[in-house]
This record gives structure tokens, sequence and C-alpha cells, in this order.
């Protein structure tokens, strides 16, 4: 069992450089599909979108903020059937569509031209959706980063 | 981490015991009757009928031993206490949440000619409030939580249809026990509601709070150091108050004291199929003697002015009836369930369960080893005395 307030996932975005000032900073647009859940509760998609600026766009090491806003369709736990003779659940999901709204902020490190690592602190609040319309929502990721074409 | 380490770890987390009861639970064997070879074909008196007395007389009656389960109330459950008709759902005035996977209930049970189901529902509250001088938000508290609920039922339900019903015609009621001699090799003497009964063994499963009080007379003494034991028992004071509103004014879960404390306002129809707006109070710690000295009336009424203030009056606005359970308050239960000692509890709970002379042994939510203040930790040590006392001969 994993520890109560885990909640895994993964997700793949892709970010594209909108305009660059004096190669300092960078305006970026990124999109992202993923997915995550708490086991035995729900799992949850998510598509977002985020824009933000890019501090040392073009260094090895960088620094973006963003803000994005995202769509979670969300398959909850509603109940579970119990067998008592042999402890077999029966899982009913209810769907549930979750709006949310959050900051991020992702350091990478690009050590080569075409791939680098990143690490990412997310937090937000779901805005509709859920009776906690101010759901508290933050992720950690760590991830690879591939540059799949020039700027 | 046993149940006590981990409500330390929950309230550093600004969780309660409702959320924390403890981690999982069910032994990793679920055979509870599995090899057990009985050496003992005598008869045993359990004296009462909760979760712990139910369950013990549930293992003897699968191996066909002659028992009878005495008990002090007019109703079977002890701390599992059910109550219909005040809302469209059973509210569970004691034990209500189910603190473990759900496959617990089944091998509770072990029996695989069982054919039954129950539902549940995980219990995620997703509006939370922590009260630090004003109501605070914090929902994401909610992802910490990690039990279940009964969806259609409760603990009563499950120990009254599926462990009481097959030794029903066995369990006697109204018939307090006031004291048990062990001193005749050939048997124990049991004195219960001014009747003399008769047994091989006794196993007693009455609450520690009971024990302490002295309540019943046992001859010859225990020993000093079960005694001590006893004494040294922490039992927490506790109640539960269930009101209903005509208007739904609270969220799913209100820490009324502050990040880990254990006085909850919680949702009493989350994830039941209820049109109703029940609230309810839990609290279970020493200072809920702020309560549970009061009478039912006074009771109400302070939860109420609590609420009042919590919610600008929209609780004695709306209210439409309430319901108080006061553990402490009962003579037969004298607090909730064990606290404590933080340090010391496990060998505590050796002291206690080690058996007299074969003769009388102990059971019950204190004397569980994984478990302990739970349902299933009661059954759990409920069978380990009930194979006691099967696999040691005459």
């Amino acid at each position: 069992m994993l520890p109560y307030g885990i909640q895994p996932g993964g997700a793949v975005a892709a970010e594209v450089l909108v305009q660059e000032w004096e190669e300092a900073v960078a305006l970026v647009v990124s999109g992202r599909v993923g997915a995550f859940g708490r086991p035995d509760h729900f799992v949850r998609g998510l598509l977002a979108g985020e824009v933000g600026f890019s501090v040392n766009p073009d260094r090895p090491v960088r620094g973006t903020l963003a803000i994005g806003a995202g769509y979670l369709p969300t398959a909850a736990v509603d109940r579970v059937g119990v067998d008592l003779a042999t402890g077999a659940k029966t899982v009913q999901f209810e769907p549930r569509h979750l709006g949310l709204v959050y900051g991020s902020l992702t350091l990478t490190h690009m050590p080569s031209d075409t791939v680098g690592w990143y690490l990412r602190g997310s937090l937000g609040s779901t805005a509709t959706g859920t009776p906690a319309d101010d759901a508290l929502f933050f992720s950690v990721g760590l991830g690879v980063r591939f540059a799949l074409g020039s700027k | 981490m046993n149940r006590r380490d981990f409500l330390r770890l929950c309230g550093q987390l600004g969780l309660a015991i409702p959320a924390a009861q403890l981690l999982g639970c069910a032994p990793e064997d679920p055979g509870w009757f599995d090899g057990i070879t009985p050496q003992f074909d005598g008869s045993v008196l359990i004296v009462g009928a909760g979760a712990a007395g139910l369950a013990a007389g549930y293992l003897l009656h699968r191996f066909g031993i002659d028992f009878t389960i005495v008990e002090a109330r007019d109703r079977i459950g002890g701390r599992t206490k059910g109550l219909s008709g005040f809302a469209d759902f059973p509210i569970d005035l004691g034990a209500e949440w189910i603190h473990d996977e759900p496959e617990l209930l089944g091998q509770l049970l072990d029996d695989p000619s069982l054919s039954a189901s129950v539902e549940v529902v995980p219990y995620s509250p997703e509006t939370l409030y922590v009260y630090d001088g004003a109501l605070l938000q914090l929902n994401a508290v909610g992802n910490y939580y990690g039990e279940y609920k009964f969806r259609r039922s409760g603990w009563f339900e499950f120990l009254d249809q599926f462990v009481a019903e097959p030794i029903r015609d066995r369990i006697r009621l109204g018939l307090p026990v006031t004291s048990i001699d062990t001193s005749d090799p050939a048997g124990v003497t049991v004195v219960a509601g001014g009747e003399t009964l008769t047994a091989d063994r006794v196993l007693v499963t009455v609450p520690t709070a009971v024990l302490q009080a002295e309540v019943i007379a046992f001859t010859p003494p225990l020993s000093e150091a079960k005694l001590a034991a006893i004494d040294t028992i922490d039992v927490a004071p506790g109640l539960k108050v269930f009101m209903e509103f005509e208007e739904r004014f609270y969220p799913d879960l209100v820490s009324r004291d502050g990040v880990g404390q254990n006085r909850l306002y919680y949702d009493a129809a989350f994830g039941k199929d209820s049109d109703r707006n029940v609230l309810a109070l839990f609290w279970v710690e020493h200072p809920a003697t702020e309560l549970t000295d009061l009478d039912d009336d006074a009771i109400l009424a302070a939860v109420l002015a609590d609420l009042d203030d919590l919610f600008d009056g929209a609780a004695s606005a709306g209210f439409v009836q309430g319901v108080v359970q006061n553990w402490t308050g009962k003579e037969w239960t004298r607090g909730a369930y064990t606290w404590g000692p933080d340090d010391g509890l496990e060998d505590l709970v050796a002291t206690i369960r080690e058996p007299v002379d074969d003769r009388l042994w102990f059971a019950g939510e204190t004397l569980a080893t994984e478990a302990t203040s739970t349902v299933q930790g009661a059954m759990e040590s409920a069978y380990t005395a009930a194979r006691g006392i099967l696999e040691r001969p005459r």
C-alpha cells in the first residue's frame, strides 16, 4: 500500500518557444497529457496547457515559471462490494470532471543539445467539478527532456 | 508501526482519529481458523457480547464447543451500536469506520460457504475545515484518508447479521457478571444477574474500564501484575452526537480543535445513499470529559452552541433532531476505547492476556496484538483466546 496522499502518475508534454528576448528570457507555451491516480480511490487524466517565461533558455541550466489550466477527467471509486466468502472486491466507479488552474516552476538541465532532465513542481487548485472547489493540488515531477527541433 | 504510533503520525499530519485509526491490520494469513487442533471439549462461558465476545462464540460454534455468552445489557454489540429510524440510513453510535482494506470483513468471518456481500465506500472527505480561531479550508488533507465506511449498514449490523446470527440462541442478555470463581480445578463458577453458572473455562471480554472499576470480583484475586497492568491501561473518554438539520451548512469534515486534535464534526451521511443532512460529533480523548460529564440534554445543547459559533447560528436555526451516545457515561463501557499508554502497551497486553490456570481467559479491543482499539482488534484477540482455549487440553 502506498502511503496516504501519494498519487503516482506520469505525463508527456510538448513545449514551444514563441518569442525570445536577448537570449535571456523567452515566452513559451506547452501542453501536456498525463494520468495519475490514488489506488483504491480514483484514476484521473490530465489535459493541460501552460504559458510561461523561461529564463536563460539557451543555456544548459534554465528555469521556467508558468501558469496553466487543465481538465481532469476522473473515474472515482463510488462503492466497493465485498464478497464475504472470498473477500473479493467489486469496484464501481463514478465519472467526475474537474477543472484545474495552477502555477509551475521547472528547472531544466540540458547537458547536451538534444537531451536533458528536469525537476518540476506545481501548485494549483481545482476550479470546478467538486464540492471542494478550492481543493489544493500540488505535484512534484522528475522527467527527461528531448529537444526535437530548432527554436 | 503500531496503532498509537500511527495515530501520533496522523496527529502530526493534521488528521484525527477516524482518519487515523490504523494502518493495515488484517493478518497476512486470512485463515483465522486454519490449523486449529482442538484438544478441549468442555464448556465455555463468555462474559460480554461485544465484538470480542461474539467473535469468540462464533469460533467456538464452528468447532462444536458448548458455550454460553452472558451480557449485562439488554442488547448485543458492546461498543458497536446501531440506530435505525433516525435517518434514512443506519446510524453507527459506536464503531463506524473500517480502518483497513475492506477484504478484512471476509477475513474476519473466515467462512468460504457464506453467500453474502456488503457494500463499502472509501472515506475520502473532499471538503475539510480546521478550526483555528476561524474555519480554514484544508481540503488537500482529504487525500491522506485511507479508510472505508459501510454504505448501507454498519459495524453493528455486520456483527449482528454474520457473527451473532449463528449463535444467537447461546446469548443471554441482562445478566451482569458480579463474580468469577476459578479456585476449583473442576470448573469455574460465575454469578451473573443473581444466577450461578458453571463452565470449564471462562473468557472475559468486558471493556477494560469495567475491569478497572472492579465490577467483577475474582476468586482467587487476579495477580498483582495483572491488576497493575489493567489499571495502567489508559481508556479515553468519548462520545458521539448525531444531529439532523434542515439544510446542509457544513463540510465533509471539521477538525474542531485545530490540526492534530480529535474533536471532529463529520458528515455522517458521507457515501450513504441518503437525502438527509446528518452531522455527527466524534470526540474521543481526555478533554472530552468537558462533555461526557454532562447529561445528554446538556451535551446536545453544548454541541449546538458550539456549531452555532462555528457556522454563524446555522445549527440551531435548522436543527431537526439529535441523539447522544455518551460511551463514558454508560455503566457497561465507562469509556470509549484504549488510548495508551504510549510506551509499554504490548507488555501490558501480554500480562492481561495471560490465562489464569487455563481456566480464566481475557479478550477485547485492548488486548489486540495489531489493531488495538478497533472492532477487528477485538475480534482478533477473541479468536486468539478462543484458539488457546481449544488447543489446551483439560
